[in-house]
């Protein structure tokens, strides 16, 4: 198995984690300038002005029934291939915590997070990295398309 | 949608910035012509002469409680066969040449809002908006308002 680093794990709300593919970040942005977007969905509620372009900033915590970021202090510019013609384009993720680069090989594969419905329509796969199931996210299915997706366990308000 | 974006006038308010079709605009007129200037401002309120609805929106598009007492204008808009007003900072034309009209990224696109595009002006981003959904939406806050009562 190839041990050189592949992959970026980050948090992006406390306790949950996600991860892309290392060839997949552009650049952590600190304090990023955010625009809200009038009538946008929760979870891609504002436009991010990175290096004078204006790209979709998404929050993964709303799309799985967790609360957004009280305040949007790193965002991880990352770089995708829309389909289906293969245009290079760019999105932002929020962040809670610096990320950092693991090495992720076939055999730490499993199945993705079951605490919401959401994973299989925006990741491709999910390993396992110590108790916790890590989804790795496909970003064209997350930019490309408006989701309509909502925590199928997670509800703060909900009583057990 | 790469499309020039000349023809719009800029309107503000609550910190966003709207593009407007200027066939849409009606007229400009300033906060003084309201009536009812009182503390019992509402939301909806008539222009002297030539009667019409004003309202105020937020940032999100959402029709507020009260009449933005702080705006300094009302655009009267024309969206189909409705007139109506909205308080507004400022209105202005595009302070850049040949601008380009940008689409929402797809997920960021809702079917039902007036908002389908932008412009960017350096770290400003104004919205494009389709009168006639505006309307659309105001008259849906309304009905949702009468609802409640």
């Amino acid at each position: 198995m190839n041990t050189r680093n592949n992959a970026v794990l980050f948090e992006f709300t406390s306790g949950h984690h996600a991860a892309i593919g290392l060839h997949e970040v552009a650049e952590l942005v600190l304090s990023p300038k955010l625009i809200p977007v009038p009538l946008a969905p929760d979870y891609c509620h504002s436009l991010c002005i990175w290096q004078d372009h204006a790209i979709p900033f998404v929050e993964l915590a709303p799309l799985i029934g967790q609360r957004s970021l009280d305040k949007i202090q790193l965002a991880l510019v990352v770089t995708y291939f829309a389909r289906p013609n293969g245009e290079q384009r760019w999105g932002a993720l929020g962040l809670s915590a610096y990320f950092r680069t693991v090495s992720v090989g076939d055999d730490a594969a499993c199945l993705l997070p079951q605490d919401s419905s959401a994973w299989p329509s925006i990741a491709h796969s999910c390993f396992q990295l110590v108790d916790e199931n890590v989804p790795i996210l496909n970003l064209d299915a997350l930019f490309e398309q408006r989701l309509e997706l909502f925590s199928r366990l997670k509800n703060p308000n909900r009583h057990p | 949608m790469n499309a020039a974006a000349a023809g719009y006038a800029l309107i503000c308010f609550d910190g966003l910035d709207l593009l407007i079709d200027q066939h849409a605009i009606v007229s400009l007129e300033n906060m003084i012509v309201l009536q009812g200037k009182n503390d019992e401002v509402k939301a909806s309120e008539v222009i002297a002469g030539d009667a019409c609805e004003v309202h105020s929106l937020t940032a999100q598009l959402v029709v507020a409680d009260k009449i933005d007492t702080r705006c300094r204008y009302i655009v009267v808009l024309q969206a189909d066969e409705h007139r109506f007003g909205i308080t507004v900072d400022s209105v202005q034309s595009l302070p850049i040449q040949d601008p380009k009209l940008h689409a929402l990224p797809a997920c960021m696109s809702i079917s039902e809002s007036p908002i389908k595009a932008y412009v960017q002006v350096k770290e400003r981003i104004a919205f494009c908006c389709d009168v006639s959904t505006l309307w659309c939406r105001i008259k849906s806050s309304e009905s949702r308002h009468e609802y409640k009562e």
